[in-house]
């Protein structure tokens, strides 16, 4: 199996090919509900997440709603 | 008893409650949603930032099960943003997310005083105005700035007291006299009040609303903190609409002067 990288929140991972954006986050154990994407500078809705295909060398900031003020 | 105030509107949404909550800081999410309870607040801030990939347990990990959506407007802030490119980035995954599409826009790349940043600020402001998003802008007290935002269409205008977290009150009176009296957006006093008294006096001064976190959230009683927060903002507020009387340099009496045996 083909394997790619992704940069994720500054850090790079790899996962198999091919890989959607909720597959990914699925194998970093993160619920695809409980957070927000930007892929490639482009914030991704939730509903969008399965259908977003990752390539080698896409950058992905993944961020959580937390407690602030 | 209700002291039977005005409500407060902001963006032509209706709010009965003047108290703004903000929900960092708490020891525990089920502590936060007490106190939000009790604070009868109607609008709670939340923060956006990088997902922890390493898998570790965190009790706040989903803070929106603690927070009904249909009770409380979630206000995503742009804490974290460094600069108004930042800011915007932060707000657009608030709305990808799903949040409605309204933002405190705060910008303050300094950690020592968190004093935000007035240029990128109103760089930010403007682009998100032009993208649709209901802006509430935490500013200094500005006089000149908070007027520049109001006229290019922000929501409100949100003033510090004092910095974030300090709890030293409103240190900045005067200017915030002057954002109140030539206001045409609710004015909310932000930052800095660390005691029910300030966000009475906040509100004595007309203020239109508070926002209020870590005098509650670091209590050792934050659901009593809240009430007595929710009572003062209701108290200030009843004041500043039933006319306060005004300062005099000398006594004015209150009984008859006559001599008693007269």
């Amino acid at each position: 199996m083909d394997n790619l990288t992704i940069i994720a929140n500054a850090k790079e991972v790899h996962a198999s090919l091919p890989c959607s954006l909720e597959e990914f986050l699925v194998a970093q154990n993160l619920l695809p509900r409980s957070v927000v994407v930007e892929h490639n500078g482009e914030a991704v809705a939730p509903s969008e997440f399965s259908r977003r295909q990752l390539r080698t060398g896409d950058r992905l900031e993944i961020v959580k709603i937390v407690a602030g003020g | 008893m209700s002291l039977s105030n005005q409500p407060l509107v902001i963006a032509g949404r209706t709010f009965r409650s003047r108290l703004i909550l903000g929900t960092g800081k708490f020891s525990a999410p089920e502590v936060l949603r007490d106190a939000l309870e009790a604070s009868g607040a109607e609008m709670v801030t939340v923060a956006l930032r990088r997902a922890d990939l390493s898998g570790k347990k965190d009790p706040f990990a989903n803070i929106l099960e603690f927070i009904d959506p249909a009770r409380f407007l979630l206000l995503p802030n742009t804490s974290g943003a460094m600069n108004a490119e930042e800011a915007v980035r932060l707000a657009r995954l608030a709305a990808a997310a799903g949040l409605p599409k309204w933002v405190k826009l705060e910008i303050h790349p300094d950690p020592r005083y968190l004093l935000p940043d007035p240029v990128e600020t109103l760089k930010a402001a403007e682009i998100l105005l032009k993208e649709g998003f209901t802006v509430l802008p935490y500013i200094n007290a500005d006089p000149v700035l908070a007027k520049r935002l109001q006229d290019i269409g922000t929501a409100t205008v949100m003033p510090l007291g004092s910095p974030i977290g300090s709890n030293r009150g409103i240190q900045t009176r005067d200017q915030i006299r002057i954002i109140i009296e030539q206001a045409i957006v609710p004015v909310v006093v932000d930052a800095g009040l660390g005691a029910p008294s300030h966000a009475s006096e906040a509100m004595e001064m007309g203020a239109d609303a508070v926002l209020v976190n870590t005098a509650i959230a670091v209590a050792s009683d934050p659901n009593r903190m809240a009430t007595a927060f929710r009572m003062a903002v209701e108290a200030g507020r009843a004041a500043f609409e039933s006319g306060l009387a005004a300062p005099q340099d000398t006594a004015s009496p209150t009984s008859p002067l006559t001599a008693f045996l007269d």
